[in-house]
């Protein structure tokens, strides 16, 4: 039987996946992409390199918009050979990493209501909540916040800025050893997420699966480390990694990321040097190139930017995570039960916006 | 019989009586926390200053130099006539509150208010023209609460 | 023909359209829908309904609001529905899940007889098939509606249903060889001294279990499952039918609490609560077991995640028909030493 899901439905958001079902059996599942295809790409053809700030970031938008953001202005100021202030690369990894929280939480959140746990839906996204607020009092906004501009950052740390700030990571890094009570070692949890969609290590390099997909699998890969840009490599976290590679490695790897990134945010946050937060950058970029990955909270964000001399981007292209890790959703829902679909589909962390753009 | 792929037993979910049972207290528990939500039309969140709501702009600074315009990705503003004089006029349907309209002002005419509800009921009235574009921002209602205390033992309060 | 005397018409017509009859179920219905959903979302740190009804921003009413608005909507009907079957369902199962109140006791009378509506002695049996009609109306409803999400719901409906009736038999059973009777109120009576709870906690477990199982409560909602198939069996349900739907599934709950409390709580068991006379005092316990096991029903659906088919039906045949089998046994070996403790008799 043939069954149409999405994209109407309350998990799949704006995909629709063809499945060959058979009684409560998948079979095959083909996922149907393109309902929020925006054509990211073309519009930044037509737009200058600051006005395209807003367009990028909603590539991404309502999970982790900075982290979306940096790579695009990364390739912009490898072309114009900037270089951004000190405090402007702190505060930078400041609004990355507390976005990779706030998408993390929000990962946990799907990835409670793809099994009906509303409890973690609604205490996720209460805290991260407080995450929020802290981006709107750095940056003015709480979902889409066009912080990072070409030469830094928009607006400096305004004042208790630090201390709220530690105060909240406080409390949110003693609220995830509730989570841990009641998710990850809740037994029914378990049951549901554990040897679910397992991703072996060589079929996930082979795939070309990025991100937290990628070290739940066991491979330590991490742009942050491997090739460190703004300021990562001064900071001291490191890369957890899973052992088995289901939809349970999956999961606890967000807790721990979040853990990893609110060190992070303390340490950047203590040792932030004082200065100048940004720099007057050129309205016309030079003939050029450039090609700039980060790691964004999904995965590594790859894009490619080759400027005419002009005040537009002759060409833009971006190689999103979830686009990436879309290919591993075919190859996980072959001979699967019914049920399992929603947990391996939020698992893998996909957002429609950014595998179509 | 096909096979099925993944999946554990119901005894590989770890301790079934301490994993069951945990849970089970931990959510009984926090029934009787501080809820997080906050009554909203009764109490409303305050924002911050930096809080980018509607665009005002000021019409004894503007010098109709057309910056603002220019910029916009979304062609949000255009200029019109009003009271012999050429100003911006704004679609709040196309605003994407991206900032760059009042950091390109060089007179400092445009500016981001805290200001968030300003619903309209139709699409033409979303269309501000010059002399609704530079209304004042309406005073936010009295009772504004924001996340004061963060207690992990008795949930976090808005003050 | 019979004659009725008018004290026993006045109290056939305040059993019947009063206490365990049509209003107290609705009304069990109504503080349910509204406490399920303050607790559960306090629970999850919410405030959950606000608005409507008295007491200061309680919400107390909001069920009744939902009804109205639901009345009040339009019932469609599918094209290809098979529109009889279709139509008849809910009011079927809403009627069948009413039926279950009927035969159970809820208090001793002064007279020496019990307050349930019909007495019977064999009011077990009767609920059980009472019960065993459930399945059919789900998968009566998911086929006629022609629809693939509800005909995997009702499938699933009726391989989860039928699954746990197996282990609620047959932890009954150890029941009935404790109070060697098939009649309700017999049972209560001879936990007088005490409960079965403490004689048989397997078996209370089992029945747990396998009741919200056989409600769909939250970890066992799987025909219903809302992330894979978009509501189950009832998808193509809206307006009155919804309600109906929605209805029967508490009506349901209530005869489940009720039946729970009677068979391991002691039912009206209880002591005398002073100037009140024993059969309200009897009413007012009756009541309170069934709360707690209602709040312990409800606390599931906040707790954990919902189990899928395979591992529900794997659980049910190899661990909760094993356990009831293992408390008949225990039942049957210890009864030499249990029976005199039992009262009735």
């Amino acid at each position: 039987m043939k069954l149409s899901m999405g994209p109407q439905h309350p998990i799949t958001g704006h995909f629709r996946f063809i499945l060959d079902v058979d009684g409560d059996l998948v079979i095959k599942l083909d996922p149907d992409v393109g309902y929020t295809h925006r054509g990211i790409e073309k519009l930044a053809e037509k737009r200058t390199y600051p006005q395209n700030l807003p367009v990028i970031e909603r590539t991404n938008s309502y999970c982790d918009s900075v982290g979306t953001m940096l790579g695009y202005l990364e390739a912009v100021e490898e072309v114009l050979g900037l270089e951004v202030p000190e405090r402007g690369k702190y505060l930078r990894v400041i609004a990355a990493e507390l976005n990779r929280i706030a998408s993390h939480l929000y990962f946990l959140s799907l990835g409670a209501v793809a099994t009906g746990f509303e409890t973690m839906l609604m205490w996720t996204i209460n805290d991260r909540e407080l995450v929020l607020d802290l981006m709107e009092r750095l940056s003015g906004q709480r979902i889409t916040y066009t912080y990072p501009i070409m030469g830094g950052v928009r607006f400096d740390m305004p004042d208790g800025f630090k201390e709220e700030a530690l105060k909240r990571l406080d409390y949110l890094g003693k609220r995830i050893e509730d989570y841990y009570t009641m998710a990850a070692k809740n037994h029914t949890f378990k049951m549901r997420m554990m040897k679910v969609g397992i991703l072996k290590p060589s079929d996930a390099i082979r795939l070309g699966i990025v991100g937290p997909n990628l070290r739940a699998s066991g491979v330590k890969a991490d742009v942050r480390k491997d090739e460190p840009y703004e300021v990562y490599d001064r900071f001291d976290f490191m890369i957890p990694t899973g052992k088995n590679g289901d939809s349970y490695d999956r999961v606890g790897m967000r807790l721990k990321e979040i853990e990893q990134s609110i060190s992070i945010v303390r340490q950047a946050v203590k040792d932030i040097p004082k200065g100048a937060f940004k720099k007057w950058a050129p309205y016309i970029v030079p003939k050029g190139e450039a090609y700039t990955r980060v790691e964004s909270a999904r995965g590594e964000f790859g894009y490619y930017l080759v400027g005419d001399g002009g005040i537009k981007p002759y060409r833009l292209k971006l190689s999103p995570p979830s686009f990436r890790n879309l290919i591993a959703l075919p190859h996980l829902c072959r001979n699967v039960p019914l049920g399992d679909v929603p947990i391996i589909f939020i698992t893998l962390d996909l957002i429609p916006m950014d595998v179509d753009r | 019989m096909l096979q099925l792929n993944g999946g554990c037993h119901w005894w590989e979910g770890g301790s079934l009586v301490k994993d069951v049972i945990v849970p089970f207290f931990l959510g009984f528990y926090h029934a009787f926390k501080r809820t997080f939500t906050i009554k909203h039309p009764f109490v409303r969140l305050r924002w911050t200053d930096r809080y980018r709501g509607r665009v005002v702009l000021n019409i004894d600074r503007c010098v109709s130099c057309r910056s603002c315009v220019n910029i916009c990705p979304n062609k949000t503003l255009e200029m019109v006539v009003y009271k012999k004089r050429l100003l911006p006029q704004y679609d709040a349907g196309r605003c994407c509150f991206c900032n760059l309209c009042v950091e390109v002002c060089p007179t400092m005419a445009l500016s981001m208010s805290p200001e968030v509800e300003w619903d309209e009921y139709t699409r033409k009235g979303m269309i501000r023209p010059p002399d609704r574009f530079s209304e004042p921002i309406k005073p936010v209602a009295e009772k504004t609460v924001t996340v004061k205390i963060l207690d992990k033992r008795r949930g976090v309060a808005h003050r | 023909m019979i004659e009725l005397s008018f004290a026993e018409i006045v109290e056939l017509i305040l059993k019947v359209l009063i206490f365990p009859g049509v209003a107290f179920p609705l009304l069990f219905a109504v503080i349910v829908i509204w406490f399920e959903r303050k607790f559960l979302a306090r629970i999850m740190l919410r405030i959950g309904p606000l608005h409507v009804g008295p007491f200061n921003r309680t919400g107390l009413l909001q069920p009744i609001a939902d009804f109205i608005k639901l009345i009040q909507k339009e019932i469609i009907v599918p094209e290809n529905a098979y529109k009889f079957l279709y139509n008849l369902a809910p009011i079927l199962a809403a009627l069948v899940a009413s039926l279950s109140v009927a035969f159970i006791p809820y208090a001793p009378k002064p007279d020496g007889g019990y307050w349930v509506i019909f007495y019977t002695p064999l009011s077990l049996l009767v609920i059980l098939a009472i019960f065993t009609a459930r399945p059919f109306i789900m998968v009566g409803a998911g086929w006629a509606s022609n629809s693939k999400y509800c005909t995997i719901g009702a499938l699933r409906a009726a391989l989860q249903l039928l699954a746990y009736e197996v282990p609620i038999v047959l932890s009954l059973a150890s029941i009935v060889i404790m109070s060697r009777s098939f009649d309700l109120s017999r049972i209560i009576e001879s936990q007088s001294s005490i409960w079965f709870i403490v004689l048989q906690p397997i078996g209370f477990i089992v029945i747990l279990i396998s009741m919200m199982a056989e409600l769909s409560r939250r970890p066992f909602d799987i025909p219903v499952a809302e992330q894979e198939l978009v509501f189950g069996w009832p998808t193509e349900y809206t307006g009155t039918q919804f309600a109906l739907v929605m209805v029967s599934e508490y009506y349901d709950l209530c005869a489940v609490a009720s039946l729970i409390t009677l068979f391991f709580l002691g039912g009206w068991m209880g002591p005398a609560i002073p100037f009140i006379p024993p059969m309200l005092s009897g009413i007012i316990w009756f009541l309170l077991k069934m709360a707690i096991v209602t709040v312990v029903i409800i606390m599931g659906r906040g707790i954990y995640p919902r189990l899928r088919i395979d591992q529900l039906l794997d659980a049910g045949w190899t661990v909760l028909i094993p356990l009831a089998t293992i408390q008949i046994l225990i039942t049957l070996v210890t009864a030499q030493w249990w029976l005199p403790l039992v009262g009735g008799g």
